[in-house]
């Protein structure tokens, strides 16, 4: 179980260190940073990117010194939160994660902001999106279900909502790699996918490695859909195993990274790459990722917003935004 | 799978401050319970956002334990003061209060822990018992019958909604709508989100029910007066004979339990109405031979073990399928998702230790609920005197910095203000409450299912009735709908036939 601290946090201890921040003001010893972080996390409480994000920071804020608030923003598929970001004072005080499917969402969504606009920090993990089958279908590898779109068997696969990161990768596999999946079924998470799978209502479906992980006596874990393959699942194939180009790699892993504000100062900026650099390459981050099984790897910022960049570009030139609505 | 099970649950039970949190829950639900015009809805809707920092087993083990104790404590004022703490209560003062005018204020209050303790531990066991075949109806469940259930729930406003059918179905359709604000999950395209982000995931239906049932309640509670004692109160009677009152009465308190937890079951309905069908019940099954009404401690059993049951049998379409029983358990439902705790089969399958853990903690509850009911009686006096000149504010300024405490966003304080308004007036005006909870929170999940499963059977509607759960559920639906319709029909004709003869 979680240990989180006293639910008092939650409300009056979040608004209450939000006045006091407010009253105490950037009073400290003039070193950056010398008072309190705000850390705006665009997810709910005990997600995957909440449980990383409070790890990291808090590391470093205590590495600092100073305080660290962490607000949950939730809403529009995460654009609240990282609207928010971009709209903060650039004073290197004010900061979030961002994950690279999000990029789907600034497309649909055109909040007249891109993601090359922010500040990066630099990225801390990658995962990646591998297919799943009903173990009754009998698959044994991705040319199995090739084939059984091909010869009319199966038709259905399961991923996230409409217009979604797992919606878009169905929609590339179908575009580049000629998977033709016929029926695009929309669960509400991983877990539901698995649900779904694992219960036969889809024969296939589209969940992180992470859930895949977790449900993987219940289901047939197939191929990982980025070609460096899957942490998790080290002997798993990745399809350009199977004589695919690597075409679906912008769709099929997936980088998480923190950002602030555009404009921040580049001195400030790098000492909290510098920081996050020293945190994730600690005994005590080693020893939490080997608890929880939540992998960390520093990724420079300039490599985190190129993979940003390319999924920018990527994504509308292989698909057409509008089909997803 | 149940040994497995129950043993972690245990664990869970047992680690860190769980059992704390079961305590502290339990003596503020009596409490909550025990004062008029509040009771389990609001107790819950104003402590559920701030279960935001606890574990997801602590803050669904808190809730319910709420839930459960102000279930108890409801029956305090009923005996006391002749005014039901909680709807669930209401039958407790025919008999409860004429004890307490007998001078027999103490036994009547020790039969009603000891009652609703009997009544609730019974309906737990059985739940516990079970759930191993619960377990193996909701993983037979997929979309189409999802959506079937949810529409069985909808379909259940026209039974719930007692009084006026078309006010039932306006508030449920008015559900219904606000539901479908936000982007649904089938498609990409937003609706009624009037171009601002705020919108773009819909209403969040906890603030709405913190709405109504915490601001909502104060406005009614502010309008009232004289609802709560002032004056001194006579605890005549003793504890003892209240207990052997019980003990002697076993098939009422045992049938009570039991149709307590069965109406708990039915989706919609709930303690409200349970109290007064089990002590209708027990009147009957008297044969004409007692008299109730006039003290009988027969009477307080039959309310008391069958509003303490109901807690469990909700607990079935709330946990198996997101249906919620009441509107206290719409609330916990809240907390469940808030917490990451799907209903449906992962409740059953990767989280059976949590939900065991929430059976234990029921029947830990009842077990402090015996040990208050009796210690303690003597002092319940004085909560039936709390002022609500003290108490609205309070309430008011929980609810609204909870709202903010959900998502961190300013739409869901206007909406517990605005649904505050929206919901006094629901109450004044007696369009049922409960009937718009069902429609806006089956409202996503039957349009999700319905959605998914027309892509399943590319079109065909089939999918409704091919297999045989599904073609129980849609003819239940249609039976339920249908038969009032029927019935209406028929006696129209009758009326005609006698007028020809």
């Amino acid at each position: 179980m979680l240990n989180r601290r006293s639910y008092l946090g939650a409300t009056a201890g979040g608004i209450g260190t939000a006045l006091l921040a407010g009253c105490l003001g950037e009073d400290g010893d003039g070193e950056y940073p010398d008072s309190q972080l705000r850390v705006v996390i665009s997810w709910g409480q005990g997600g995957g990117t909440d449980l990383y994000t409070r790890e990291i920071w808090q590391h470093i804020a205590d590495n600092h010194d100073v305080g660290v608030q962490f607000e949950n923003i939730e809403g529009a598929a995460g654009m609240q939160g990282l609207t928010d970001i971009y709209s903060a004072d650039p004073d290197g005080y004010t900061l979030g994660p961002i994950n690279s499917p999000d990029v789907a969402q600034f497309l649909i969504q055109e909040p007249g902001f891109g993601v090359d606009d922010y500040s990066y920090i630099g990225g801390y993990t990658r995962d990646v999106w591998v297919l799943v089958a009903n173990q009754d279908e009998g698959f044994d590898d991705l040319e199995d279900v090739v084939d059984a779109y091909d010869d009319g068997d199966i038709e259905a696969i399961g991923g996230q909502p409409t217009g979604s990161p797992s919606h878009i990768l169905a929609e590339t596999m179908q575009n580049e790699l000629d998977i033709q999946w016929d029926n695009y079924i929309a669960y509400d998470g991983s877990g539901a996918v698995i649900e779904a799978v694992a219960g036969d209502e889809v024969p296939v479906g589209i969940v992180t490695e992470t859930a895949a992980e977790d449900a993987e006596d219940q289901l047939d874990v197939l191929t990982a859909l980025h070609s460096d393959g899957s942490v998790v699942f080290p002997d798993l194939p990745a399809y350009t195993e199977y004589g695919y180009d690597d075409d679906i790699d912008f769709m099929g892993g997936f980088l998480r990274a923190f950002i602030a504000p555009p404009d921040v100062d580049d001195d400030q900026l790098e000492v909290l790459t510098d920081s996050l650099e020293e945190v994730l390459e600690s005994d005590e981050m080693e020893e939490w990722a080997e608890e929880t099984g939540n992998d960390v790897e520093f990724i420079p910022p300039e490599e985190a917003l190129s993979v940003m960049e390319e999924n920018q570009e990527e994504i509308p030139a292989n698909i057409d935004l509008d089909d997803l609505e | 799978m149940l040994i497995e099970g129950l043993s972690g649950a245990l664990d869970i039970l047992l680690t860190g401050s769980t059992l704390g949190w079961l305590i502290a829950g339990i003596l503020f639900g009596i409490v909550i319970g025990s004062i008029p015009g509040l009771g389990p809805n609001l107790g819950l809707a104003i402590v559920l956002p701030l279960t935001v920092r606890l574990d997801g087993p602590d803050a669904i083990i808190l809730l319910i334990s709420i839930y459960s104790g102000a279930m108890y404590g409801g029956s305090i004022a009923a005996i006391l003061i002749n005014t039901p703490g909680t709807a669930a209560a209401a039958a407790t003062t025919l008999d409860g209060y004429q004890m307490t005018r007998k001078g027999k204020a103490m036994t009547a209050l020790s039969v009603s822990a000891t009652a609703s303790v009997i009544g609730g531990v019974l309906a737990t066991i059985t739940l516990i018992l079970l759930t191993p075949h619960l377990t193996t109806i909701v993983l037979m469940f997929g979309s189409p019958e999802y959506f079937l259930i949810a529409l069985f729930g909808i379909a259940l406003i026209t039974v719930v909604a007692r009084g006026s059918l078309v006010k039932g179905l306006t508030a449920g359709a008015f559900g219904l709508l606000l539901s479908t604000i936000g982007f649904p999950i089938a498609a990409g395209q937003p609706r009624y989100t009037f171009d601002t982000m705020m919108l773009f995931d819909g209403l969040d239906f906890v603030a709405v029910l913190i709405g109504i049932f915490a601001i909502g309640e104060m406005i009614k509670l502010a309008g009232e007066r004289g609802g709560i004692a002032r004056g001194g109160l006579d605890m005549g009677g003793n504890v003892a004979s209240g207990v052997v009152d019980v003990v002697r009465a076993p098939i009422t308190t045992i049938k009570s339990g039991f149709i307590g937890m069965f109406i708990g079951a039915i989706p919609g309905s709930g303690a409200s109405i349970a109290n007064f069908v089990s002590y209708a019940e027990t009147v009957r099954s008297g044969g004409g031979d007692e008299e109730f009404g006039d003290g009988n401690h027969r009477g307080v059993i039959a309310s008391e073990a069958a509003n303490n049951g109901t807690v469990a049998g909700s607990l079935i379409p709330t946990l198996s399928f997101g249906i919620p029983g009441s509107g206290a358990t719409a609330i916990l439902l809240g907390g469940l998702v808030m917490h990451g705790l799907n209903p449906g089969p992962e409740l059953f399958t990767t989280n059976i230790d949590t939900t065991y853990s929430i059976f234990l903690a029921l029947l830990a509850g009842n077990a402090i609920i015996l040990a208050v009911g009796l210690l303690f009686i003597t002092k319940t006096s004085y909560i039936t005197q709390v002022n609500s000149n003290y108490l609205i504010p309070l309430v008011v300024v929980f609810s609204t910095l909870g709202a903010l405490g959900l998502r961190g966003s300013w739409l869901d304080v206007f909406t517990v203000l605005l649904f505050g308004v929206f919901g006094f007036f629901l109450m004044r005006y007696n369009y049922s409450i409960i009937a718009f909870v069902l429609g806006i929170i089956l409202g996503p999940i039957a349009e999700e299912n319905l959605v998914r499963s027309l892509q399943l059977s590319d079109g065909s509607l089939l999918i409704f009735v091919n297999e045989p759960i599904p073609l129980i559920l849609t003819s239940l639906t249609v039976l339920l709908v249908g038969l009032p319709l029927l019935k209406a029909l028929t006696n129209t004709l009758r009326k005609y036939g006698a007028m020809d003869s």
